[in-house]
């Protein structure tokens, strides 16, 4: 992947932890990454290098945020050279100075329930890999994407705050069940405190996904072909990878303590830089899943959710004739 | 407890009004209270039956509308709640005639209704779920009706 040289941004972000990963995401494709601080971030993080408003408007602007309007990520030409790619604070989004002076606004198409957002992080990395240009890409399929749909492994996490945000990430793009290898305990049967933090970065209060173990010996069901995704991977590229299909399960290993199946196909995640955290690697390869997979078909959304709710009423067998009823007649 | 009141159509009435609603529900207090939303006197909407009252989770009981007494109703009672709440029911030909004396309309509706959805709602509520069953349907029920039989019993001793 060639990509331009541009600049992420982060507009806004309060969140250290958060900044943090956004720091990581530029260093994944080789960006720098600065941050215009209206949170007080850089009294909690002295290293950050920040911008100004007026620095930050005199660059053309990629802003990445579900607004009106927004272009998918997925079609949109690559961030032109000397841009900056903006998105925005965890709750709030671009602040609406930097939207109106955006040269493009583009979004992440994601089609889950419930959860229909990124980690602010994640967004970038996924936002940075296609706007960096991934070349090639393989065609998105048309009809009936969710009979295509791949299995998803996230394989032995070992961080349950980037096990819970790759969750989000799954939810969000999708995938309605997930399988756990969860040996580095990140999950299953946690501490009271790590449970906390990891269920609330999977936002597991509206997440409606399903989190299945794996078990202490997994293995690929007979028939099934397993594509392993990691940066490291001596394979082709991800983009230029069938990461779709019935039979298909996508494993997205954390680190090398995970040994792939003897048959298992590798897909590169190619990055320019150093590979970043476990959430972001996620991200990308759902991404491009979901990408592949092609969008929803108009008029499949599910009818808005009734309430539970309980009813009480008189029981009684139904008559042999038809019957007018008094106040039938008086509404008559 | 706010209760608010939709004005019933013609020939229909509502049996509780807001001050007996109020009147129930100080005389249970917040064990009955607690974590509802609203009480509802509304219109019966249209293909309900002989709907009484429901509970939408969480918190917000609906009581329905009901015809003016007596009641004549096509086909037979297969439900002997309106007997034990005090009506007369009489099978004929035609149909079901039901009698309500007294205010017994009035407390088939405030034990019945309000007191069995309040059953439901102490049964999700003490189960924290808002988006999923307690427990199954006809389990749910039949708690709910234990839960008004024994209201309506407590509130005979008292009065």
């Amino acid at each position: 992947m060639v990509g331009a040289v541009v600049r992420l941004v982060g507009d806004g972000v309060e969140n250290p932890a958060n900044a943090a990963a956004l720091v990581e995401a530029a260093r994944m494709f080789a960006v720098p990454c600065a941050f215009r601080d209206s949170r007080g971030l850089a009294g909690q993080l002295p290293d950050l290098s920040t911008v100004d408003t007026d620095g930050l408007l005199a660059q053309r602007i990629v802003a990445v945020d579900n607004a009106p309007g927004a272009e998918s990520v997925y079609r949109t030409a690559p961030a032109p050279a000397g841009a900056s790619v903006v998105v925005g604070n965890e709750r709030h989004g671009i602040r609406p100075d930097v939207l109106r002076a955006a040269a493009r606004t583009v979004h992440i198409p994601m089609p889950g329930r419930g959860v229909n957002t990124l980690n602010v992080a994640t967004a970038a990395a996924v936002a940075l890999y296609y706007l960096l240009d991934a070349h090639g890409r393989r065609q998105a399929r048309a009809p009936r994407p969710e009979s295509h749909r791949p299995a998803l492994l996230l394989a032995a996490p070992r961080d349950h705050v980037e096990a819970g945000s790759s969750l989000r990430s799954a939810a969000a793009f999708g995938w309605p069940v997930v399988t756990v290898d969860d040996r580095e305990k990140v999950w299953f049967g946690t501490p009271r405190p790590v449970r906390t933090e990891a269920r609330a970065a999977a936002r597991s209060h509206r997440n409606p996904l399903r989190v299945a173990p794996a078990g202490d010996a997994w293995s690929p069901p007979p028939g099934t072909r397993v594509v392993v995704c990691t940066p490291d991977a001596d394979g082709p590229p991800l983009h230029r990878t069938e990461l779709t299909g019935p039979g298909t399960v996508l494993v997205v290993p954390d680190g090398d303590g995970w040994t792939a199946p003897p048959d298992a196909e590798f897909a590169r995640v190619a990055v320019p830089g150093e590979p970043g955290r476990y959430r972001l690697l996620t991200g990308i390869v759902l991404a491009e899943a979901a990408r592949q997979l092609g969008p929803r078909p108009a008029g499949t959304a599910r009818p808005p959710r009734r309430g539970l709710s309980y009813g009480s009423a008189v029981a009684r067998t139904a008559p042999d004739a038809d019957l007018v009823l008094p106040w039938e007649l008086l509404e008559y | 407890m706010p209760v608010r009141v939709g004005p019933p159509r013609r020939g229909f009435v509502h049996p509780a009004g807001p001050g007996d609603v109020a009147r129930v529900l100080a005389f249970f207090g917040p064990a009955a209270c607690y974590g509802l939303r609203g009480v509802e006197l509304r219109q019966r909407p249209a293909g309900a039956g002989l709907a009484v009252a429901a509970l939408r989770v969480p918190g917000l009981v609906v009581l329905f509308e009901q015809p003016a007494p007596p009641w004549v109703l096509p086909g037979r009672l297969t439900d002997d709640r309106l007997e034990r709440a005090g009506a007369v029911v009489a099978a004929g030909p035609a149909g079901t005639l039901v009698e309500w004396p007294g205010d017994t309309l009035r407390d088939f509706v405030l034990f019945d209704g309000l007191m069995h959805e309040i059953g439901h709602h102490t049964i999700q509520h003490a189960a924290r779920k808002r988006h999923t069953r307690a427990m199954r349907t006809a389990d749910h029920e039949r708690r709910a009706d234990a839960y008004a039989a024994r209201a309506r019993q407590e509130w005979s001793a008292r009065w």
